[in-house]
């Protein structure tokens, strides 16, 4: 066993401490204090502090995420409960060297974006700045030379058994994990309450006040003479399917800001603007979490013509600030590392605080010569800093590979950086999450610096600490282990630490109320009512239409389980219903169409076959399979409006497509599954949802759809024959839900004015078109629309209704075919009314949504020829 | 002949299949102006107005018109004129010339050495960018006929020229999205295809060299007339020459360009200079047409059009009142 779970074990403390965790020979104070408090903890305490933490990290929402496949590994999710410590004397030299590092990047970028005298004097080799595709040439001289580029950076630093440590990458494009910091210092501060209180961990606080401040962007304010209150930041995010989203949204509602994507924004005459169901509003301040070259398509291409078009000309007009500037993604090339050091000197003539990893880029002659001899035990990596993050560590790689792998570095020198590989010092952490049984993992640093807005960068006290669990010194995403947090500890003298034999260190209290994070400041009227008003217009249409997939699969479900009780009965009579009741289904789309060529004897098993695979994919329009996928894509873009619950049922619904067994009553079975889950989730939409501007689209897509499936359906009733009606009386008021209401008040047999009367005219039935379009009427007030054309029709058809005169009507005599035919129309009046008005919405407020047409993006111009 | 002037007419018209709420655009139709050719006037009419106007200078020198419009429309014209002088530009004096391979190592990067200005500017121009691949493939290609011992002068001659033996000049064989490694592959292309094979080829051995947008004067079958939107956008290479200049070089038609070639932009490649770059909102089709067409001054009177005599007059006029 070893020493550190000797510790734990009350074992003798005569074994040796390991040497990470020493430093001079003597054990570092806060890691005794650490696990000495530890050691207090019999197994179940300490798995209690484990099971803190993962339920916490899980109900935080930062970390759960439905809809990111989970084979996906995210490497942030794992946090330990054990946190990382460090002494505050320690700690300086880190919060120094972060310091130094960031005001040097931000001084190279602003020569490199504009007078490059680095390259001019070769103290950067033209290749890592030209040759980069990160160098973002439309970027050169958009801001000026006094103007702050990097606002955000991180660092990644490892410690040598030695005890020194070391740069390995810098991170200037967009930094990921202060989400993430923030959270492991809630839970695990809350984890270990009265430990952290013991150690005197230094608050956070003043970091966050200066990201706040450059969110508030006072300075931005007073050079554009704008009202400082005025002021609006977004965080732009690189949207839902970025395993970064959740961190992205927790870090805007931390802040305080709009998470915005880049089609929720748009240039307008040099200014950036966030489309919100409101209208435009203006925006200042973008928080960038989209990769640099993603940004504009317009002047920097991309992938996908991904961005906001002509931002970087609303950049160069000093009318929005970019935190990070354009253009910063090009510092974190593994080849900039090596010429660190010089670039220094000639600025500020000053050394390094903490050295980079050593590193060789095979332009140089000299270097090439050291890789190529010392091939054998060095990483080699990309000069290129691209999206994928791409290296070779030489003594895991075959013989063939190694040869392989020398030739292209011969081949384009330029394009190859070697690293030396270090030997990185380890910190004890348990085994596994249920385990109490500590080992020895080697570990790296993320440490973040925000600038200040008085110059200069504040960095954080803490930041990430992440566990590898693997051998090899590589640290890859797979072998990932857990994050912790990093605790800065202001007193933890040799002095002040009980002595090992004594038990006096209190016993950690789990998971008390913890209330470090006195950062975020309370919000004051006016942020209240901001927060009210910024919902983005893709919000709505998407909660539109998750409103019309809802009622439409509700629906579908209804006419799918009728018509499977109908086949099932198996009479001659109830096939002729089947029939009738498949051609309605589909005519709506929602089954295939009976081809024409198939002979009356096969018709009747088509349907058995078709109905049978009703859950599958099919090449019905509407089919069920397909609505359900529609569903779940809306809901996941507005995901963050939903409860987990709702989550929970929205990733169920899939689950029920699948079947293996083609007979109905399994089909009907799961049908029925479906029908009560969508049913939960209508509640659950209904009943849970902010009563916002969103809500009234989510409202007015359920109305409109229910609207349109009951005129559908009505009108299917009323163009068939008088038998055919007859027949279907018992089946419409099932599929409009109100054979109990039928039943309860009438106590006989479908009779066919009934019927009529109860899905038309009667406004206390819900399901009745009257009911609905008095509901259609009275929620399109919430909305302001260019033309009322399709309200007055809806109206005029409620008139229509109310002349139609029942009280004569014999379902026998000819005359009933007029009133049929008056009806009908109205049902189609309606119809046509409830797609014009769904036009005009669209038109209203979603239409600025609309996707840049494809394949004009590029270039437009064709190839001209010669 | 040591000048000649051109009147240039570059029109481009789109029609979209729904109507265009909002659109953005930049437009690098401007000639440069050069020590070798004076763009006397020169007028841009966009049809509708737009809502927003902005001219720039892009980060490699080239005018920049970036527009927007915000009203609703279903068509959209773009009429770029220009009358240039075109000067005689003598092909640089080789005397003094060392084998290219000097001038390779003069722009290579050694620790503490400093570039002159130019050569700063040229060394933008030695890298992979969006068109144009860097690999021991093209170098070795380029390597069979630019000789050790030839000047920089002469090896591009000889790769030019390899280029416009080997390569067939095809409409049809590609895009605009054909990679240049299959262009190498085919043999086949267009002059713009050829303009990114000879700068991946220029750049693999280490050479500066940028790709050059503008126009070619064609020459109408003997006797019979100019045709109004006969011509079309041209492209070739430039390359980089210490302590001399620039040496521009047609491969799609085997000459050092002089009089007939009209300069309009320059960069890394074509993406760089795209004619007509935007995005728009709203129609997820459009239709468009590009008509180009170089008259020489001293033609002018054959035109058959009456719109482009007008166009010239208004032109001039205009330069007139801005020179008084």
């Amino acid at each position: 066993m070893s020493p550190i779970n000797d510790l734990l074990s009350h074992a003798s403390n005569s074994s040796p401490w390991p040497s990470d965790l020493s430093e001079g020979g003597q054990a570092k104070p806060e890691w005794q204090h650490l696990l000495q408090a530890i050691r207090h903890l019999g197994p179940q305490e300490l798995q209690a502090i484990s099971r803190y933490v993962s339920e916490n990290i899980q109900t935080r929402g930062l970390i759960h995420n439905a809809y990111t496949d989970p084979q996906r590994e995210d490497s942030w999710r794992e946090l330990s409960s054990l946190p990382y410590v460090i002494s505050e004397q320690e700690w300086e030299l880190i919060e120094q060297a972060c310091e130094q590092r960031a005001i040097l990047l931000n001084r190279i970028l602003q020569d490199i974006y504009g007078p490059q005298e680095l390259v001019r004097q070769c103290l950067i080799p033209p290749s890592l700045v030209y040759g980069q595709r990160g160098y973002l040439w439309p970027c050169h001289n958009a801001l000026g030379e006094q103007d702050r580029y990097l606002s955000l950076y991180a660092m990644d630093i490892a410690r040598t058994p030695e005890g020194q440590w070391v740069v390995l990458k810098d991170r200037t494009d967009c930094p990921m994990g202060i989400g993430y910091a923030i959270q492991n210092r809630q839970v695990q501060g809350a984890a270990l309450v009265d430990v952290f209180q013991q150690m005197n961990v230094k608050p956070q606080t003043e970091f966050y006040r200066s990201l706040r401040a450059q969110l508030q962007g006072a300075k931005f304010a007073q050079e554009e003479q704008l009202d400082q209150a005025s002021i609006v930041a977004v965080l732009l995010s690189s949207g839902p399917l970025d395993p970064a989203y959740f961190e992205q949204l927790f870090l805007s509602r931390q802040m305080g800001i709009t998470l915005a994507e880049s089609a929720d924004l748009t240039v307008r005459n040099e200014e950036v603007f966030l489309k919100t169901l409101n209208g435009l509003q203006r925006v200042h301040i973008i928080l960038r979490y989209v990769n640099d070259g993603d940004s504009d398509p317009m002047e920097l291409g991309g992938v996908d013509f991904q961005g906001v078009p002509s931002l970087l000309q609303a950049i160069r007009q000093r009318k929005v600030l970019m935190l990070n500037a354009l253009g910063c993604g090009v510092l974190e090339s593994a080849g900039m590392l090596e010429f660190l050091p010089a670039i220094n000197q000639y600025y500020f003539e000053q050394d390094l605080l903490l050295p980079s990893v050593r590193s060789w880029w095979c332009g140089d002659p000299d270097n090439l010569s050291y890789v190529l001899e010392n091939f054998s035990r060095l990483m080699i990596k990309s000069s290129y800093a691209s999206q994928s993050q791409k290296y070779w560590y030489v003594p895991d790689m075959s013989e063939v590979e190694q040869a392989e792998l020398r030739q292209r570095i011969v081949d384009s020198p330029r394009t190859f950086v070697a690293n030396e590989v270090i030997q990185t010092s380890r910190v004890p952490e348990f085994v596994d999450e249920t385990s109490t049984r500590l080992a020895m993992y080697p570990f790296t640093l993320r440490i973040y610096a925000v600038a200040r807005p008085e110059g200069g960068y504040q960095v954080m006290a803490g930041g990430v600490a992440r566990i590898s669990s693997a051998t090899s010194p590589v640290m890859t995403l797979k072998n990932r282990h857990a994050n912790k947090d990093i605790w800065v500890c202001q007193d933890c003298h040799t002095a002040t630490v009980p002595n090992l034999a004594n038990a006096a260190v209190a016993k950690p209290r789990i998971g008390a109320k913890f209330s470090e994070l006195s950062h975020v400041a309370p919000l004051n009227y006016q942020e209240l009512l901001r927060r009210q008003t910024n919902v983005p217009s893709r919000m709505g249409e998407n909660l539109f239409w998750l409103g019309r997939y809802a009622m439409r699969i509700e629906y579908s479900l209804l006419l799918l389980r009728t018509l499977m009780k109908v086949l099932n009965e198996r009479t001659t009579e109830q096939d002729d219903l089947g029939r009738t009741l498949y051609q309605l289904a589909s005519s709506l789309g929602i089954l295939p169409v009976v081809p024409a060529a198939t002979s009356a004897k096969a018709v009747l098993p088509f349907i058995h076959e078709q109905v049978k695979r009703c859950l599958e994919p099919s090449s019905a329009p509407n089919s069920l399979n397909r609505n359900v996928m529609s569903l779940h894509h809306c809901a996941f873009q507005v995901r963050e409006k939903l409860s987990n619950d709702a989550w929970w049922l929205l990733s169920q619904l899939p689950t029920w497509l699948v079947t293996d067994e083609h007979n109905l009553s399994h089909v009907s079975n799961q049908i029925q599954q479906l029908y009560s889950a969508s049913s939960v989730l209508s509640g659950f939409t209904h009943e849970q949802m902010t009563r916002d501007g969103g809500w009234n689209f989510l409202l007015m897509g359920r109305i409109i759809e229910k609207l349109t499936r009951l005129c559908d359906t009505m009108q299917f009733f009323l163009h068939s024959t008088n038998e055919q009606k007859q027949d279907q009386l018992e089946s419409l008021l099932q599929i409009a839900y109100s054979s109990v209401t039928y039943r309860s008040r009438y106590h006989r047999e479908a009779e066919i004015l009934a019927v009529m009367y109860l899905l038309i005219f009667d406004e206390t039935n819900p399901y009745s078109l009257v009911f609905l379009a008095r509901q259609f009427l009275n929620h399109s007030t919430h909305f302001e629309l260019p033309s009322m054309s399709d309200i007055d029709l809806v109206e005029q058809v409620l008139e229509h209704f109310s002349l139609i005169d029942l009280s004569y009507f014999d379902a026998q005599s000819p005359r009933a075919q007029t009133v049929y035919a008056q009806l009908a129309k109205q049902c189609s009046d309606l119809s046509v009314a409830m797609a014009g008005f769904t036009a005009k919405l669209s038109g209203q407020y979603f239409l600025m949504n609309d996707r840049v047409a494809g394949g004009f993006g590029k270039d437009s111009m064709n190839k001209e020829y010669l | 002949m040591s000048a000649c002037t051109y009147h240039i007419f570059h029109d481009t018209d789109y029609r979209y299949f729904a109507p265009v709420s909002l659109s953005q655009q930049i437009v690098r139709l401007t000639p440069r102006v050069l020590e070798w050719q004076e763009p006397l006037a020169h007028r841009m009419v966009i049809d509708p107005l737009p809502s927003k106007v902005r001219v720039t200078v892009d980060s490699f020198g080239n005018l920049m018109n970036y527009f927007a419009l915000y009203q609703e429309h279903q068509k959209l014209s773009i009429k770029a004129s220009s009358i240039v002088t075109v000067k005689h530009r003598p092909i640089p004096a080789q005397e003094n010339l060392p084998p290219w391979s000097q001038t390779v190592e003069r722009l290579q990067y050694r620790f503490a050495r400093a570039y002159l200005p130019f050569d700063l500017e040229a060394t933008q121009f030695r890298f992979e960018s969006n068109h144009v691949r860097l690999s021991p493939m093209y170098r070795d290609w380029a390597l069979e006929c630019m000789r050790p011992e030839m000047n920089v002068v002469q090896a591009v001659k000889a790769l030019q020229q390899r280029i416009f033996q080997e390569f067939t000049f095809d409409p049809s064989a590609t895009t605009i999205s054909t990679p240049v490694n299959e262009v190498f592959e085919r043999r086949r292309g267009v002059c713009q295809d050829f303009a990114h094979f000879m700068l991946s080829c220029l750049r693999s051995v280490g050479l500066a060299a940028r790709y050059v947008s503008g126009y070619l004067l064609t020459h109408p079958p003997t006797g019979m007339p100019r045709l109004i939107g006969a011509d079309a956008s041209h492209a070739w290479v430039s390359v980089y020459i210490p302590d001399v200049g620039w040496l521009d070089t047609d491969p799609t038609n085997n000459l050092f360009p002089d009089l007939e070639h009209i300069t309009l932009c320059w960069g890394r490649d074509f993406s760089d200079v795209s004619p007509i770059r935007g995005m728009m909102y709203g129609s997820h089709d459009h239709s468009f047409q590009t008509q180009v067409t170089v008259v020489p001054e001293t033609e002018l009177d054959q035109l058959p059009s009456i719109d482009f005599a007008e166009r010239s007059a208004q032109m001039q006029q205009g330069a007139r009142q801005a020179s008084r």
